[in-house]
């Protein structure tokens, strides 16, 4: 009895609490309304807590995993609920249990929305605020405490953000151009699949560069006139240069203008010659902001070059230059008197470039002659007292003839006399060659001609110029002057008795030539007999060899004399056995003494008989014919 | 009826003995093991063990909470075999009443240990009055189970009378006489030395059982023991031996009456916590069987 009292004490204590205590532990405070033993069911079905139980209440999540959607609808989390929801744990208790490192672990890839770039930094009531979500009527309709639920957000970027763009680009997304790193720039948008692809310049500016706000504030990206440059661009040419900016300009900089492109003939200032192939930066000068195009002078040639002249001829260059080259004078324009050089005689028609060649320095030295030409003479004048100066024997007028008049030459060791007079220069000043010069003494400039007229001699004498045409037979008797002079070849005074042989008679009318017969008209002077026969045939044949010769050697001295062949001083009488008397005395020799021998007419004086009819004939029988 | 020389203690076969131990060890080891094994969920505070990797294992309705709970139940309902055996008289064939005190007191100890794991160390609600019912019962068990050694019984295990105890105390005494040579006045002395505290209160008297058994008073014993002179030494051990059993003997007779009425009391605590432990464990069952939770579940 005791025992029964007792057990039904303790029942009837502990009873009193019972109804409340049936439940493991008291429910979070999301399901307290679900508190109390009439409500077991509610979740806890003869399966245990289902799913479908729970589903039951959350009807909003019910039509999410319906629809596949979210992280309930994913095939790992179709456990039971109370598997993440654990409940019975006490009011405080947080039904979502976010893991061990709390709610920023959370893969929300799961949810079909992962979470990238910014967006994962986001803290998670950024985006899960009831304000973005979208049927708030609709889910607290179907219980959802709209400060707390994950549910209700879209994945569209407008659920969140304001469109900046006020609809230009729908139904575009806005992952289309950005991506979750960050908005601006837009990495996904790609500039060059709109009309309008960017290049060169355009390619680093920011889009409000161009995207400028409209109507409403609103930066406009559609509709953005994009056609000609001048859409963005002010023309810094004010329209002089039309309207066609590409034309010279391209998209990699307003500075880097395209020398193909660029026609700078339509600028104030056209380039021609030598300026056409001048770089950009070579008139335009270089700033901080790159080359500098305006304000670029160019009204006088000084702007960007510096005169040569220092201001002599004036500021006007095109009165001589030209774009061609600063060298390439205009023809008839350039006034040469206007320098210090005034071009007179045969400079006058030389071209410019004949001495103002490219390398040679400017200003051209003109003191002298070989400042432009070289010394023809190669120096030899160097040691005149004049120091050779051209000018004096050459002038303007032209090099040859030479100003050196007979009265310089006569100046000269070498005066001008007779022949010589008549003589051309060249005759005696003929091409040698330099090494010849040099053996005189000459030094010869560099860059010197080979060869050149010999204007220096080693002497005066007439071998200098002239051949010794007797071969040096003659230089016994001295040099050519002995019996030569300047007046000519032939005149000479030759005293012909020093030979030893004196000419008299008719030899002293003879030429020389006629005695001295030489090869090539020379004479041979020298080895000449001084004999008769030396130069005369004996006419007699030798027929007097024995009667008037000695040593076999007819003495034509017996009957003829030096004046005249024919005036012979022959003694008929005393000299043959025949003397001419008479008649005969009248008879021209050859009527006796000319025999025709073997058919050849011959003079005989010996063995002519001395009957009468050894020149008469046997009829008369005697001489009285 | 033979009777035991030692009072309280029943004699166990050596089979019974060594399938008890194996059975202590495999219930006792499974516990350790599972309180080992589980000791990170069990040692973390209630209201973070939601979210312990344990937590759908070792929570009461969890995997292995829930068998732990089912295994506990039936040990606890298996136990009461014991009573059954006890009451039924067609069943007092079926083996000494001792071994199933054993089995009772081996299930009475395992189910509440499983109870425990299946509890989670967590008790509240409804079911707590169940859980510490049991545990009222558990250890109002373990107390009687001290109540019932010390009450003399045969070697079935059947409770001796007094009488039986009288008898017992002189055949020890005949036995002290005869063997060692003790005199009257050496029984005397042991008899004095033996006797509880005259005039104490149960409550006084428990502490001075517990006391006892603890061997506050053996040094009197072997005092009164060494008193008896020219005893070769292997006799002499003999004789603490016999002369602690006398005492026991003598203390059983003196305290005959007490016993009787804390066993008394003891069941009165006992039976009553048990039926208010099922009563709410049915209920519990019962709830947790329409919430989902049974054989099948989770």
């Amino acid at each position: 009895m005791k025992r029964a009292l007792l057990a039904g004490a303790i029942l009837l204590s502990c009873a009193a609490g019972a109804r409340a205590q049936i439940s493991p532990g008291p429910l979070s405070r999301f399901h307290q309304s679900l508190e109390g033993a009439r409500n077991c069911r509610s979740c806890h079905g003869a399966q245990g807590v289902t799913r479908e139980l729970c589903l039951t209440c959350h009807t909003a999540l019910a039509q999410r995993v319906g629809a596949g959607k979210g992280l309930h609808a994913r095939e790992e989390y179709r456990v039971g609920c109370e598997r993440c929801h654990v409940e019975h744990q006490g009011r405080g208790f947080e039904l979502v249990f976010w893991g061990k490192e709390g709610r920023g672990s959370f893969d929300h890839a799961q949810t079909g929305f992962p979470l990238q770039g910014r967006h994962a930094a986001l803290q998670c009531e950024s985006c899960h605020a009831a304000r973005r979500i979208r049927d708030r009527a609709g889910l607290a309709q179907g219980g959802v405490n709209l400060a707390r639920t994950f549910l209700g957000l879209s994945t569209a970027c407008a659920s969140c953000h304001a469109d900046p763009h006020k609809g230009q680009f729908a139904p575009r997304g806005c992952t289309d151009c950005h991506d979750q790193e960050r908005f601006k720039p837009p990495s996904r948008f790609d500039h060059d699949k709109t009309a309008f692809p960017l290049t060169g310049a355009h390619e680093p500016l920011a889009c409000a560069s161009c995207h400028r706000p409209g109507a409403g504030a609103v930066v406009r990206f559609k509709g953005t006139l994009h056609q000609t440059c001048a859409s963005c661009h002010r023309d810094p040419h004010a329209g002089r240069m039309g309207a066609a900016c590409a034309s010279c300009h391209s998209t990699a900089g307003w500075n880097r203008i395209d020398p193909g492109r660029f026609d700078h003939g339509k600028t104030r200032f056209p380039l021609t010659g030598r300026h056409e192939k001048v770089a950009c930066a070579g008139c335009h000068a270089r700033g901080p902001g790159g080359m500098k195009f305006q304000g670029t002078a160019f009204a006088s040639c000084a702007s960007c070059h510096k005169d040569p002249h220092a201001g002599r001829l004036g500021a006007n260059c095109a009165g001589c230059h030209t774009t061609a080259g600063f060298d390439r004078i205009q023809s008839g324009q350039f006034d040469h008197d206007r320098t210090g050089f005034p071009l007179r005689g045969q400079h006058a028609e030389v071209k410019c470039d004949s001495c103002h060649r490219p390398g040679r320095p400017r200003p051209l030295k003109h003191a002298r002659c070989t400042d432009c030409h070289e010394d023809r003479h190669a120096g030899q004048l160097a040691s005149r007292a004049d120091g050779g100066r051209c000018e004096s024997c050459h002038d303007v007028s032209g090099f040859e003839p030479a100003r050196f008049s007979v009265e310089e030459h006569a100046r000269t060791r070498m005066p001008l006399t007779g022949a010589h007079l008549a003589v051309a220069c060249d005759a005696c000043h003929r091409e040698v060659a330099l090494d010849r010069l040099r053996s005189l003494g000459v030094r010869p400039a560099p860059g010197a001609p080979s060869r050149t007229e010999q204007m220096r001699f080693g002497s005066t004498a007439c071998s200098e110029c002239h051949r010794d045409p007797h071969t040096g037979r003659t230089a016994r008797f001295g040099t050519c002057e002995t019996c030569h002079a300047t007046a000519g070849w032939s005149v000479v005074r030759f005293d012909h008795a020093k030979t030893g042989f004196p000419l008299v008679g008719k030899h002293a009318q003879v030429a020389c030539r006629s005695c001295h017969p030489g090869q090539e008209g020379t004479l041979a002077f020298g080895g000449r007999a001084k004999v008769c026969d030396g130069c005369h045939r004996d006419p007699h044949e030798g027929q007097f060899a024995q009667r008037f010769g000695r040593d076999g050697r007819t003495d034509c001295a017996a009957c003829h004399e030096p004046t005249s062949w024919r005036t012979m001083g022959f003694d008929h009488a005393r000299r043959t056995s025949f003397p001419l008397e008479g008649a005969h005395r009248n008879v021209p020799c050859a009527r006796c003494h000319e025999r025709t021998v073997a058919g050849r007419r011959i003079m005989q004086y010996s063995g002519l008989g001395r009957a009468c009819s050894a020149c008469h004939g046997a009829e008369i029988g005697t001489p009285s014919r | 009826m033979s009777t035991t020389a030692r009072a309280g203690t029943t004699h166990r076969p050596v089979f019974f003995r060594v399938v008890l131990a194996l059975l202590y060890a495999a219930g006792l080891g499974a516990c350790v093991y599972f309180l080992v094994s589980g000791a990170s969920y069990y040692l973390t505070p209630v209201e973070g063990r939601a979210r312990h990797p344990l937590y759908w294992t070792l929570k009461p309705g969890g995997t292995l909470g829930l068998r732990f709970g089912m295994a506990g139940l039936a040990m606890m309902t298996v136990m009461h075999l014991y009573s059954v055996r006890k009451r039924l008289r067609p069943l007092r064939r079926l083996g000494a009443l001792g071994r199933w005190l054993d089995l009772h007191i081996l299930l009475g100890i395992l189910g509440p240990l499983f109870v425990v794991l299946h509890s989670s160390f967590k008790v509240g609600g409804l079911v707590a009055i169940s859980f510490w019912s049991m545990v009222a019962v558990a250890l109002s068990g373990v107390f009687g189970r001290y109540l019932y050694l010390k009450i003399p019984r045969a070697r079935t295990g059947e409770e001796l009378t007094l009488a039986e105890v009288e008898k017992a105390d002189r055949e020890m005494a005949q036995r002290l006489r005869d063997e060692f040579g003790a005199d009257a006045v050496f029984l005397e002395k042991l008899d004095q030395v033996a006797a509880p505290p005259a005039a104490a209160g149960l409550s006084r008297l428990l502490v001075w059982l517990v006391a006892e058994d603890l061997g506050f008073h053996r040094g009197a014993l072997l005092a009164v023991a060494r008193s008896l002179p020219g005893l070769p030494p292997d006799l002499a051990r003999g004789l603490v031996d016999v002369v602690r059993q006398k005492a026991v003997l003598r203390r059983r007779i003196l305290l005959w009456g007490a016993l009787h009425r804390i066993f008394h009391h003891w069941h009165v605590v006992h039976r009553p916590f048990a039926v208010v432990m099922y009563l709410f464990v049915l209920v519990h069952v019962t709830v947790a069987s329409l919430t989902g939770y049974g054989f099948g579940w989770p």
